[in-house]
């Protein structure tokens, strides 16, 4: 199969030992070549999350969520399952089927979980949470969702809490490759905070089906050098306009660019989140997103 | 759900009493039913692997290959012709899938070979259950819809009889789709779907929000225009050409079928189905480019 993210995955770890390695890899046939970085491909979308007060509070349901793409002229919207009614079958071909007549495409689904957990039997759990979500995305007819990584617990070593996630996420991604879903995990703070951390639970989960969701957002400091550094394993990203805490601004062309020059191709997807009312929050956001995506993508 | 669908589908009920004036109703831009957002158009573009069919049936390339391709026409989406999958196998179709979503390329549907024309009983349900396989195909790909033709009518048969027929297939194998999330889009193709009326009767009498119109707007033998125009309003998705079939070649108005597209509220994809003698290698991405300048003209996502 050629792979991208498996093959770039790969080169990271072979090319530290012999960087002309990559011209054996059967992987690297000269289309695959011709159509990596000179073709950006940024579509834009929009998480549920975005509208988190009045989905929460019941002013808005996830149709009405689904029907605002149209309005707010994005390819794609991101669900959020905190505000899913249930699981059921019924309802998940419901959205599938709205969003299809609507023409509005699904990026992936984000789901509240932990990888992190120092007991076997919560990680099996974990497991056995995440193996749920994956049928729900495959009946949404869609193929990512994203996950957490989660909190090293108190007094445990970053180094524990790396085999704690990769324990629970390489059993998750053997399960998700049977449905064809990707399981991205979020840089999120937390075991997640450092590039490094995710590259190297990348690395030893070793997966086609495991990347990473970007949120540009959450750094305590340099946030373009770990961009950069994700971006390779990238397959959604969540858009804010700052970093941090404390919270910095963040220099959305500069980041489009480090995308741009990586070749990234997927979701550029706008996670909203602050104090102004989201009605008129989002829309503000979104222009931007859609102004960077039509600057710098090739779709 | 208040879907643009169902309100079209409201029409449709309501329009069954007098089916010519519905035509005129939904031309005329009924305002959507409450709670519906506003007919935004909203055309992505697209390409069928059928367009590269020369190098897919020579083995010059692959359905992998095909996926790829979409990166560099930089369309959004691309449409599985089954033809030249190598298997129904999971692992084989989850691959593609994982491949396109990798690459950031949606699925706009799949299309099979299917013809539900078929005066026997027992052929018809056979042909039930490979339009159900194919269906399983779409979605262990992601995709949510599929085409399947109508067909030839069979000699000495009447029309009437042979939309009996399609309906007769077309009904439990959009049951089917239906549950799977798919939606079947037979396509105005010739045969007992080379009028827009005769397609319009086979939805109505289906009757299934997974049952619509895989909308090519080349095969028409008269008034293409208008039966464009007619059948807009169920089209679940578009085939794009830029000549009408033989054996009157002529070159389409593109701009003016954009125009009824965005008259209509269409939203879904615009798909290049490249047929002509040129190489599709060097014809597939002109016909692309027309179909992005329109689309970057007249939609507003």
């Amino acid at each position: 199969m050629i792979d991208t993210l498996h093959r770039r995955g790969f080169l990271k770890v072979a090319g530290a030992a012999a960087g002309s390695l990559c011209v054996n890899l059967p992987g690297a046939s000269g289309l695959e070549e011709g159509t990596a970085s000179n073709h950006p491909r940024f579509l834009t979308s929009c998480c549920a999350y975005s509208y988190g007060d009045y989905l929460k509070s019941g002013k808005m349901t996830m149709e009405d969520f689904i029907r605002k793409a149209v309005e707010l002229d994005i390819d794609a919207v991101d669900l959020t399952t905190y505000w899913f009614k249930s699981t059921d079958p019924d309802y998940l071909l419901g959205l599938r089927h709205l969003a299809f007549k609507l023409g509005v495409l699904f990026s992936g689904i984000a789901i509240r979980n932990s990888l992190c957990y120092a007991e076997a039997d919560k990680r099996a759990q974990q497991v056995e949470e995440i193996k749920k979500w994956v049928d729900a995305t495959d009946i949404l007819g869609t193929s990512q969702i994203r996950v957490f990584g989660g909190k090293v617990p108190k007094g445990a070593t970053d180094a524990q809490g790396i085999d704690w996630v990769v324990e629970t996420l390489k059993p998750a991604c053997d399960y998700a490759a049977k449905k064809g879903v990707t399981l991205a995990i979020e840089t999120h703070h937390e075991i997640t905070e450092k590039a490094s951390n995710v590259v190297e639970i990348l690395h030893r989960v070793d997966s086609p089906y495991a990347s990473v969701t970007l949120d540009i957002s959450n750094w305590l400091e340099e946030p373009y050098g770990q961009i950069e550094t994700l971006v390779p394993y990238a397959t959604n990203t969540h858009i804010r306009d700052f970093y941090g805490p404390p919270p910095r601004p963040l220099d959305l062309d500069r980041v489009w660019q480090i995308f741009a020059k990586a070749g990234y191709k997927g979701f550029m997807t706008v996670e909203y989140e602050s104090t102004e009312d989201q009605m008129t929050g989002v829309p503000k956001l979104v222009e931007k997103v859609k102004a960077l995506c039509k600057k710098y993508s090739s779709v | 759900m208040n879907t643009a669908f169902d309100r079209r589908g409201f029409l449709q009920a309501a329009g069954l009493a007098a089916a010519s004036s519905l035509v005129a109703d939904v031309r005329a831009g009924a305002p959507p039913a409450e709670g519906t957002t506003r007919p935004q158009p909203r055309l992505l573009t697209g390409c069928c692997a059928y367009s590269y069919g020369k190098y897919l049936d020579a083995g010059k390339m692959t359905m992998e290959e095909f996926i790829l391709k979409a990166v560099e026409l930089e369309v959004v989406g691309v449409d599985v012709t089954a033809y030249w999958l190598k298997s129904k196998e999971p692992a084989y179709l989850h691959n593609l899938r994982h491949l396109a979503q990798k690459h950031g390329i949606l699925f706009s549907g799949a299309a099979c070979g299917t013809e539900m024309c078929e005066p026997d009983a027992g052929k018809r349900a056979a042909l039930v259950t490979e339009i159900k396989q194919w269906i399983d195909v779409a979605d262990l790909l992601g995709a949510s819809h599929l085409r399947v033709f109508g067909g030839e009518l069979p000699r000495g048969a009447t029309a009437a009889q042979g939309k009996d027929w399609v309906v007769e297939v077309m009904k439990p194998a959009s049951d089917y789709a239906a549950k799977k999330g798919v939606t079947l889009g037979i396509e105005s193709h010739h045969g007992i779907t080379s009028m827009a009326a005769d397609i319009i009767e086979i939805l109505h009498r289906v009757d299934s929000p997974y049952a619509g119109c895989n909308l090519d707007i080349t095969h028409f033998p008269k008034d293409p225009y208008a039966q464009i125009e007619a059948l807009i309003p169920y089209a679940t998705m578009t085939h794009i050409r830029d000549h009408f079939d033989e054996p009157r070649p002529d070159p389409i108005d593109l701009e003016r079928v954009w125009q009824m597209f965005v008259k209509g509220g269409y939203q879904g994809f615009m798909a290049a189905e490249y047929e002509s003698k040129e190489d599709p290698v060097t014809a597939v991405p002109k016909l692309v480019a027309k179909i992005k300048t329109l689309c970057k003209k007249y939609s507003s996502v």
